[in-house]
């Protein structure tokens, strides 16, 4: 006879081999297809952050000082200008040209017109008699005009009295302190007082607070020793 | 070539003569003259920029900032130029930024700028740090590094161009006054 049990057996064996293969192409193609659906809407999430900032790039710029920020008032409130300076030195360079020029011609001139240009520039730095001096300081005492001052200042200077120039030149420095010739006349007169690290001290200040071009190739002459 | 040596010389001589021409006209301050009689050449002496740096500085002290336009393009080979090249520029804007301020009412208490110790300059920074209203049309702005100095600023509509004017005051009696446009 025919054992039936183990025949229905086999049989079932022999059905579950044949399925087997087909199963198992259909689990993977599932999970295929479900990794396919999950990247797929991770590159959608993407391309919409992407559209986000296009759309944001092409909304219309708004100028910063239009824009009400409480940060940038807080900012505006610490922010200290730079302050720029003219820088005067290309006259010193045109002046030293011509000087470079009239060297020959004073070679060649003859001795006595030489003395005619020296008498010319005397009258100009004597134009002022003593009395008049005087007139000027007093005015200067009553107005306390910084412009007077830095006229008799540069007078003194000039006239290479350098005590009554420094003395006039602090005291434009008190009336206006914004006023640079005076600031130079004042370090200069010290300079040529023996005063250097006064002058020094002085420059710096005034240096770290305008930030001059003049005022530091004055301080770098007189440090160099080049200023006499 | 010798040829083209000896224009070149000559050409430099005699941009050298009027500089040093100029610069005698500057100490003896005509600064008007100056300025009006270089305004419609100056662009022949751009090859010397001392003398168009002279010609930019007596401008400057006229009071005729526009003028100073042409001179800022010009001025660029050296570092004397370049720096009074953005001197020149920050007057002319902060004029330009005021004038608009003013006349449109514009709001300009945002912009950070760089500052020189020119008049408009001092005054422009005054009036972007100010908060008071004007009274009559008129600012008043107090010095802050001078107590007994103070400005006003106004708009003229007197000609048929509304004019910036700026008063200086110190101890209560009108120094100077200044007008743009």
């Amino acid at each position: 006879m025919h054992n039936l049990e183990q025949l229905e057996k086999r049989w079932f064996i022999y059905k579950a081999k044949k399925y087997i293969p087909i199963a198992l192409l259909t689990v993977l193609v599932t999970i295929a297809l479900i990794v396919t659906l999950l990247f797929k809407s991770d590159v959608k999430k993407e391309l919409a952050v992407k559209k986000d900032n296009i759309i944001k790039k092409d909304e219309p710029i708004v100028p910063v000082s239009f824009v009400e920020n409480v940060v940038i008032k807080e900012k505006r409130e610490e922010y200290a200008p730079l302050v720029l300076q003219p820088s005067m030195s290309f006259m010193e360079k045109i002046k030293s040209s011509e000087q470079e020029k009239t060297v020959p011609v004073k070679k060649v001139q003859p001795v006595e017109k030489i003395k005619i240009t020296k008498a010319k520039s005397v009258t100009k730095h004597t134009k002022i008699t003593e009395y008049e001096l005087l007139t000027l300081e007093n005015r200067f005492a009553k107005s306390s005009s910084a412009t007077l001052g830095l006229f008799i200042a540069k007078y003194y200077y000039k006239n290479k009295e350098y005590k009554n120039s420094a003395e006039y030149a602090l005291k434009v420095n008190e009336l206006n302190p914004n006023l640079e010739e005076s600031w130079m006349i004042f370090a200069s007169s010290l300079a040529k007082n023996g005063k250097k690290d006064d002058a020094i001290q002085v420059l710096k200040k005034y240096i770290d607070k305008t930030h001059s071009s003049n005022a530091t190739t004055l301080l770098k002459d007189i440090i160099k020793g080049k200023f006499k | 070539m010798r040829l083209v040596l000896l224009l070149l010389l000559a050409l430099s001589t005699i941009f050298a003569n009027q500089t040093s021409e100029l610069l005698k006209r500057y100490e003896n301050a005509e600064y008007k003259q100056i300025c009006t009689d270089y305004s419609s050449n100056i662009k022949n002496y751009r090859k010397s920029e001392k003398f168009v740096l002279l010609y930019s500085f007596s401008c400057l002290e006229a009071g005729y900032i526009d003028s100073l336009a042409v001179p800022i393009t010009m001025l660029k080979y050296s570092k004397d130029a370049r720096d009074n090249a953005s001197y020149f520029a920050t007057i002319l804007l902060q004029k330009k930024i005021l004038y608009n301020a003013l006349i449109d009412d514009v709001d300009i208490s945002s912009l950070r700028l760089p500052t020189t110790t020119y008049i408009l300059s001092k005054v422009f920074d005054l009036y972007v740090k100010n908060k008071n209203n004007p009274v009559d049309g008129v600012y008043r702005l107090d010095d802050t590094q001078d107590a007994d100095t103070f400005y006003k600023l106004y708009i003229s509509s007197r000609s048929h161009i509304k004019k910036m004017v700026i008063e200086v005051y110190k101890n209560k009696k009108l120094e100077n006054r200044y007008i743009y446009w």
